[in-house]
């Protein structure tokens, strides 16, 4: 994947996951989630089958920012196909799908492991209740 | 057989797609009008740029445009910041080759976008509200006869 195609796939992404975050925003409801949900995310965004890029969400205080590259400290990491990402979040895929069955790369369409802070399954679990929209 | 993105291609893109029932039903909320950005690649030697008006399961218009000053990105509910411009929510942009992919169905829209082939400027929350609508709107133009360039 040449340069120029990684960046528009990054802000692409990035502007999925702010407009996202911002459409959740639109519901009262979200708010305390959204504002107490704390984690610094490697997510790896897998588009070849020898290639992922990595990018990183951090949210703190109710502030989200995804940028490119890995976090030295973290609390989970996850790779996915950008396509199902992108299905999970618009709730086409559920968590449950993600979770077992795989990808056209033959792997699981989400996997995860913990970081350098522990294994963090709660931040996992509560993920969808950040990234997926919310039902029309 | 009509040339790709000519008057007469838009004209019998626009009929496939109002006569889609599976883009009517997946599009019977949508209110926003797009600008499709084809950039010069491969066997095309110049930029084209097409309106494509829509609302609510119907294509309301579509026509060539001559370029990035013709057009204004709005979100929606926002007002444009000046007048005479073409004003729409949405723009879908690719080189050439990409977009003769998308529009044989080799490819599919969406994975245009996330594979970094394609690129979109408005509110993705609502594009990902609306990917099958996105994709029978792309499929209708496998439904018109193209000569390609």
């Amino acid at each position: 994947m040449d340069e120029a195609s990684q960046e528009t796939l990054f802000l692409t992404f990035k502007a999925v996951i702010e407009d996202v975050i911002a459409d959740k925003r639109k519901n009262p409801k979200n708010a305390k989630t959204l504002d107490e949900f704390q984690a610094r995310i490697n997510l790896g965004l897998q588009v070849e089958m020898e290639f992922i890029l990595w990018t990183n969400l951090i949210a703190e205080d109710g502030e989200y920012s995804l940028n490119r590259g890995m976090l030295e400290e973290y609390d989970l990491e996850i790779v996915a196909d950008p396509e199902d990402m992108m299905y999970f979040t618009n709730r086409e895929y559920s968590t449950l799908k993600m979770m077992t069955s795989k990808n056209r790369f033959g792997n699981r369409r989400l996997s995860y492991k913990g970081g350098t802070t522990g294994r963090n399954m709660g931040k996992l679990l509560k993920l969808p209740k950040v990234l997926v929209l919310d039902k029309k | 057989m009509s040339k790709f993105m000519s008057d007469e291609w838009l004209e019998l893109y626009k009929d496939a797609i109002n006569s889609n029932e599976a883009y009517a039903k997946a599009a019977s909320w949508w209110t926003g009008d797009f600008i499709f950005i084809v950039r010069a690649s491969g066997n095309l030697d110049h930029d084209i740029m097409m309106y494509v008006g829509l609302n609510k399961g119907t294509c309301t218009g579509v026509k060539l445009i001559s370029g990035e000053d013709e057009y204004e990105v709005v979100a929606e509910g926002e007002t444009a910041s000046g007048d005479n411009k073409i004003v729409v929510e949405f723009t879908y942009e690719a080189n050439y080759d990409t977009w003769v992919k998308i529009s044989k169905g080799e490819m599919d829209p969406i994975r245009g976008l996330l594979s970094g082939q394609a690129k979109i400027v408005g509110n993705m929350a609502k594009i990902l509200k609306a990917t099958d609508a996105a994709k029978e709107l792309v499929r209708s133009s496998s439904m018109v006869d193209t000569e390609f360039y």
